[in-house]
C-alpha cells in the first residue's frame, strides 16, 4: 500500500512541479481510486497553503470511504463469529464480606488489604491526573488545531479494569507488592490524540516536543505500525513531581477507528478465548489492521526507551 | 502437530533480564496458541501479558529463553512463594 505524495515530510514550501503532483491515489488494498489534481499556475504562498490543505484532505477522504465501505464487512464477520462463539454473559466483579474482589468466577482476585491498597492508589492516580496531567495534556492539545484528543472520556482507566489488571499481574509476578504493579501499569491514565493522516508523523513529532517542553518525561515510545494485529504508536511518560506514569496513543482516524473496532475481540482473547475461537479473533484483527493506510514516513519513525532503573 | 512451545522471560521497569518478574509460554499447535504464566498459585494459567503487548501495551517486555531457562525461573518462583508461606 503506498501513495505518491505531494509532500513526504509535510513541508510547506515544496516545489510546484513535483512530479507526484498529480496521480491516483490508491486505497488501502492498493486500488487507485481517486485523482488529485494539481493547480500549475498555483504560484502564491496562500494558493500554495490551499493547494496543501485541498491535496490532504482529498487523500484523506479517498482512504476514509474506502474504510467507510469496508466497514460493513467487518461488522458482519464479528456478528458470524458473536454467532458461531456465543459468549456467555460475564458475571460482575464482586467484593465479598470480609472486603476482598472476585472477578471472572474466582479466576482473579484480590485479598481484602490488596483490594484496598488498589482503592487508595487509584485515588491517587485520578487525584494527580484531575490536578497535574489533565491540565498539561489540555494545554498541549490547545497548541495546535489540526488535531485532537478522542476517547477523553476514558482517560482514567475503570476501578474494576484497574483492579483485573493488578490482581493477574500480583499473579504473574510474584513477590510485588501492590504499590509496585500499580507504579508499573502506565495506562491507568490515559490519552489519545489523532491526526489527519497525512500529517500524522509531523504532528506526532511537534506534540512529543510538546509534552517534553511542558515537563513530562518520555519513558518509552513504540511503533506498532508494522504490527498485522495492532496500528498506532504508544508512550508513556511521567509527571515529575508524583513519578506517576501516565500513557499517551498516537492515531490517525482510521487506525483509531480500527483499535475500537477491534476491541471487544481484544477483549475476548485477553480474558479467557480458547485456542480455535483465539486464531479466528487474531484473523479477525489482522484483516482490520490490513485495511488501515500507513501514514507517510511512519514506518521509519523510531522507538525509544529511557533507561530508569538499572534493568 | 506436535505442540509448540515458545518460553519468555517478563521484564518490566523493576526487574531485569538477569533477574525477570515472570515467565511466559506461548503453545502454538494445529487449532491456534494459548499464553500461559506460571503463577503464585504455583501453576501454569492463561495470561493476557504477550497479548496486550501485541496491542501496544508497554508494561512489560518479553524476552524468548530456552526451556531451561524458563524452568530456572519456575524454581525461583516456587522458592520465593514456599519463602512467603
Amino acid at each position: 500500500m503506498g501513495i505518491d505524495r505531494l509532500y513526504e515530510d509535510d513541508a510547506p514550501d515544496v516545489a510546484h512541479d513535483s512530479p507526484t503532483a498529480e496521480g491516483d491515489v490508491p486505497t488501502a488494498e492498493g486500488e487507485a481510486s481517486a485523482t488529485v489534481e494539481h493547480d500549475d499556475c498555483a504560484d502564491s504562498d496562500a494558493e500554495r497553503t490551499a493547494f496543501n490543505l485541498k491535496y490532504r484532505a482529498d487523500v484523506e477522504a479517498v482512504y476514509q470511504a474506502a474504510w467507510d465501505e469496508a466497514l460493513p464487512t467487518f461488522e458482519a464477520a464479528r456478528e458470524e463469529h458473536r454467532r458461531r462463539f456465543p459468549q456467555p454473559e460475564r458475571s460482575r466483579p464482586t467484593v465479598e464480606d470480609d472486603g476482598s474482589w472476585h472477578c471472572d468466577g474466582g479466576r482473579l482476585k484480590l485479598s481484602s488489604a490488596r483490594n484496598a491498597d488498589v482503592d487508595r492508589g487509584g485515588e491517587r492516580i485520578r487525584e494527580i491526573g484531575k490536578n497535574s496531567i489533565i491540565p498539561g495534556m489540555r494545554s498541549i492539545e490547545a497548541e495546535d488545531t489540526t488535531r485532537h484528543l478522542v476517547g477523553f472520556e476514558h482517560r482514567f482507566k475503570e476501578d474494576d479494569r484497574l483492579k483485573e489488571k493488578v490482581a493477574e499481574r500480583l499473579r504473574s509476578k510474584p513477590g510485588r507488592t501492590t504499590a509496585e504493579i500499580l507504579d508499573g501499569i502506565p495506562d491507568a491514565i490515559r490519552f489519545t490524540f489523532q491526526y489527519p493522516h497525512e500529517s500524522y508523523i509531523v504532528g506526532v513529532r511537534r506534540d512529543i516536543e510538546r509534552l517534553e517542553a511542558h515537563g513530562f518525561i518520555q519513558v518509552e515510545r513504540r511503533n506498532t505500525w508494522t504490527s498485522d494485529q495492532y496500528k498506532g504508536i504508544n508512550s508513556r511518560w511521567r509527571e515529575p513531581e508524583s513519578d506517576q506514569q501516565f500513557e499517551v496513543q498516537f492515531h490517525t482516524r482510521i487506525s483509531y477507528e480500527a483499535k475500537e473496532l477491534t476491541h471487544k475481540a481484544y477483549e475476548r482473547i485477553r480474558s479467557s478465548a480458547e485456542d480455535p475461537e483465539r486464531a479466528e479473533l487474531k484473523e479477525f484483527q489482522r484483516s482490520v489492521c490490513a485495511m488501515v493506510p500507513l501514514p507517510p514516513g511512519v514506518a521509519e519513525y523510531e522507538d525509544f526507551l529511557r533507561k530508569e532503573r538499572d534493568g | 502437530m506436535a505442540e509448540e512451545i515458545t518460553y519468555y522471560a517478563i521484564v518490566d521497569d523493576y526487574s531485569s533480564r538477569a533477574e525477570p518478574a515472570g515467565v511466559l509460554r506461548r503453545i502454538k499447535h494445529d487449532d491456534g496458541e494459548r499464553d500461559e504464566t506460571f503463577g503464585s498459585d504455583l501453576k501454569w494459567a492463561h495470561s493476557s501479558l504477550l497479548y496486550s503487548y501485541e496491542r501496544g501495551d508497554l508494561e512489560n517486555k518479553f524476552v524468548p529463553i530456552s526451556e531451561e531457562e524458563a524452568q530456572g525461573i519456575v524454581e525461583r518462583i516456587r522458592h520465593l512463594v514456599g519463602g512467603e508461606e
